[in-house]
């Protein structure tokens, strides 16, 4: 699986989730408060991200607030798992 | 593919949290934690005690299925998923969750739950899994709500606590809207997902 990049993780995360937004979702598009994210959506998120390749771990995930931060989980967790082609440092 | 190898998606390990049996050593842990003053009025017996002799009678009583959710390398448990009521005839069963707010990490009891539906769903036939709750509980569910969830019920003003009537809401969760979230979200929390790593 390829890292993908912000736009199309966004806009797969809401399409799973079955989510949507006022606005065009960006990096700044907080999760409880514009997407309603409440513990089972933050667990559901995280199915996601591991459907999508990436090895999150759960504990970090509750540090995320915004659209922005999941995907920077995404993209590490995608790291993490060797999946994307990117070797971690 | 082996000709088994259906049986194996029956699972009750996920990648952080894992459902074991309920068994005498819980029961204490329970049976404080449904006394409490932060969880024993919105629970099960609404405020009533009952004595430790009979508390395993009421825990299982009108029981299917029931686990502890517990954290990898944890014994204690976090949380406690539930089926009961179930009437195979007409393929339906009744879930409860009881998250025992053990300050740990607030998706993993979330986690159980979705592990345990894709276990009830994955043993037995049922067409669809109901969520009764009262009103000062649902937002437990409000996210799903309308997605994972479907209202199908609403006795208004039923259960009388702290000054007024609340709501009592029944919401249901289908088959066929379990399967696709299952597949495309649900999945990822299993350890088959890329790159997760299996209990030891």
């Amino acid at each position: 699986m390829e890292l993908i990049g912000f736009e199309g993780f966004a806009e797969q995360l809401l399409v799973e989730l079955e989510l949507q937004t006022d606005t065009s979702p960006n990096r700044e598009t907080e999760l409880v408060a514009d997407l309603g994210f409440d513990s089972l959506m933050y667990a559901a998120a995280l199915g996601v991200l591991g459907v999508l390749g990436a090895v999150v771990d759960d504990q970090a995930l509750a540090q995320a607030f915004t659209l922005g931060d999941l995907y920077h989980l995404y993209a590490a967790g995608m790291v993490e798992s060797g999946l994307s082609g990117i070797e971690a440092p | 593919m082996a000709p088994n190898s259906d049986l194996e998606t029956v699972r009750l390990v996920g990648r952080n949290v894992m459902l074991r049996p309920l068994g005498q050593r819980d029961y204490d842990t329970l049976y404080q934690a449904e006394h409490s003053e932060a969880l024993g009025p919105r629970w099960r017996l609404q405020g009533a005690t009952v004595s430790p002799e009979n508390y395993p009678q009421v825990l299982w009583q009108g029981v299917l299925a029931q686990f502890a959710v517990v954290e990898r390398a944890m014994a204690h448990p976090i949380g406690t998923v539930c089926a009961y009521q179930a009437e195979p005839a007409d393929g339906y069963a009744y879930f409860a969750v009881a998250d025992l707010k053990t300050g740990g990490s607030p998706t993993r009891v979330s986690q159980g739950v979705f592990i345990f539906l894709a276990y009830l769903f994955k043993t037995w036939p049922f067409r669809k899994i109901y969520v009764q709750t009262m009103e000062y509980n649902l937002d437990r569910y409000r996210s799903m709500c309308g997605r994972l969830l479907v209202e199908e019920g609403r006795l208004r003003e039923h259960h009388f606590l702290a000054g007024r009537y609340w709501d009592e809401v029944t919401l249901a969760v289908y088959r066929d809207v379990w399967e696709r979230w299952e597949s495309r979200v649900i999945a990822g929390l299993l350890p088959e997902a890329a790159g997760s790593q299996q209990w030891n």
